[in-house]
């Protein structure tokens, strides 16, 4: 695929513009999800859904090792 | 006796047991409840659509053959309101929007279907917020508002807000409802009736405008628990074309107990929910808790875990499948939409891919540990809403001394139980400043019995249900 098509496929991912008074009217709501959904991470994992979840934790653990 | 013009407010299990004795026939309950529509329906603008009253009379009129015959199924000659989101084969269905005013479905939806086939007559289709969507007020965009029975200059609660009004001023016996956040349980508050959301997937929603498909569920408004359960024992069971309701129960039944005792029964009070409530409504909230006491039920507080990652997982996964269930309409028909929702539609886009998934994964977290924090008691209690009914345009809602925006406030006790599918009933729990205050029970997934066992010993002791609206003429 050329860089042409490929940027009109992505340019198709934004069709949908946001106006710009509805971003201002919900800033608290847009925060309250950026925010809130980085601190889901930290959530406890409950130990029975562990070996389903625990990829990023694990990932997150041997990062901290290494930088020790 | 029961007269002719006190029928339209008379539960449903009433009326069903007086057809039997033939204390009175279905055109009797149907002549009341229009005579209601007549006088009222200018006020309130509960519906969006009637059925011409000679057709009602006519299914009337078979309902009383059959009874007669002794044919008659549970629900033969009872007159019902359907939310104007739900399907029924001949009447037009707009979901509240402009998109959608010249659709008029073929077939009936699941949950419709099972109650026409139980005799159920429909009178008509019931105003909501365009298409259901992040509404608290009903106060549509194209087809107007509708006003609360009890203060005319109040909202009815959103988005089921046209179905609670037709039922509380007797303009119908009960009514379906939907709610994804809250809307059917904050407009029975409101409204002072009874607001069943069962647990996610019992009731199927084919034939149902979708809001957000892992947070909607299908519900009903009624006078009485009774009345719930009744309904629910029809609506339950597998939907074919609602994936969701696999494992759902087959024609449940609920027995009630003939004296009120809840002895035995651990009652939990939800002491962290994320919005505090207003004095009026602590101070209803707390009487009720003393009636739970009295009827012989053991109180503990009992605080969820993660009720701060309620709102941002709630947001990132209702925003946007609401964007990805009107894509394609959005992008043709941008101008047919509100404002509110045209803004949500974009919000939606703006959640990303990654945000969405792991809201969906702390979902499943979240549950899993308030799952466990249940297993302390069998039903937990906290207000419906925060504060009765706001003015028609209030924006904010004071509580303690601090202004909240009131679509946050007023939907912070009930989105969370949509989160986590849990089955969830607001009943009437008394008034303040000659309001409604409405009181959630909730259980763990499919113990709507719990809920339905220590709501009806409440309304066995307490007459808060029986009151009715007095409307201007």
């Amino acid at each position: 695929m050329d860089t042409g098509a490929l940027k009109k496929l992505v340019a198709d991912l934004e069709k949908i513009s946001i106006e710009e008074e509805i971003l201002q009217k919900n800033a608290g709501l847009l925060i309250t999800i950026s925010e809130g959904v980085a601190e889901l991470d930290n959530l406890p994992i409950p130990p029975e859904t562990e070996p389903f979840f625990s990829r990023s934790t694990v990932h997150k653990t041997e990062s901290k090792k290494e930088s020790n | 006796m029961t007269t002719i013009s006190e029928l339209a407010f008379e539960p449903l299990t009433s009326l069903a047991q007086g057809f039997a004795h033939h204390d009175f026939e279905p055109e009797d309950v149907l002549d009341s409840v229009v005579d209601n529509i007549h006088r009222k329906e200018k006020a309130l603008h509960s519906f969006l659509y009637l059925v011409d009253e000679k057709s009602l009379r006519s299914e009337a009129q078979s309902a009383s053959y059959k009874i007669r015959q002794g044919s008659a199924k549970k629900l033969a000659g009872l007159p019902f309101a359907v939310k104007d989101n739900t399907d029924v084969a001949g009447l037009p269905c707009t979901g509240g929007s402009k998109i959608l005013r010249d659709n008029v479905p073929l077939k009936d939806a699941h949950s419709v279907s099972r109650m026409r086939k139980e005799g159920a007559i429909i009178l008509g289709k019931t105003n909501l917020d365009e298409m259901a969507a992040f509404g608290i007020a009903t106060n549509n965009p194209h087809y107007g508002r509708t006003f609360n029975p009890w203060d005319l200059t109040r909202i009815p609660g959103g988005s089921s807000g046209g179905s609670a009004a037709a039922v509380s001023a007797g303009e119908a016996v009960a009514s379906t409802g939907t709610d994804t956040g809250g809307s059917v349980r904050i407009p029975a508050s409101f409204c002072n009736l009874v607001g069943l959301k069962p647990t996610f997937g019992r009731v199927g929603r084919s034939g149902t405008i979708s809001m957000c498909w892992s947070l909607d569920h299908f519900g009903f408004l009624t006078r009485t628990v009774r009345d719930a359960a009744f309904l629910l024992e029809i609506a339950s069971g597998p939907d074919p074309h609602d994936s969701a309701t696999i494992g759902s129960p087959e024609a449940a039944s609920f027995i009630f107990q003939r004296e009120p005792t809840l002895r035995g029964m651990k009652v939990g009070v939800f002491s962290n929910p994320i919005s505090p409530s207003s004095d009026g409504v602590n101070g209803v909230f707390n009487k009720a808790i003393g009636k739970f006491s009295e009827l012989g039920a053991s109180t503990i507080d009992l605080a969820l875990p993660d009720v701060d990652s309620m709102t941002p997982t709630i947001f990132a996964i209702a925003l946007p499948e609401v964007a990805a269930y009107h894509e394609e309409w959005y992008k043709t028909k941008k101008d047919l939409y509100g404002e509110v929702l045209r803004g949500y539609v974009q919000l939606g886009h703006t959640v990303l891919a990654t945000q969405y998934l792991k809201a969906q994964r702390a979902k499943t977290i979240i549950l899993e540990r308030v799952i466990q924090r249940l297993r302390d008691c069998d039903v937990l209690l906290v207000p419906t809403a925060p504060a009765i009914a706001p003015k028609l345009d209030q924006d904010t809602i004071q509580i303690g001394g601090r202004d909240y925006p009131a679509f946050q406030v007023l939907t912070e006790n009930t989105y969370p139980f949509n989160l986590l599918g849990l089955p969830t009933m607001s009943i009437p729990a008394g008034f303040s400043d000659g309001m409604p205050v409405g009181l959630q029970i909730i259980a763990t997934h499919w113990r709507e019995d719990l809920i339905f066992k220590a709501g009806d010993a409440f309304q066995q002791v307490t007459d808060h249900h029986r009151r009715r609206p007095e409307i201007p003429a």
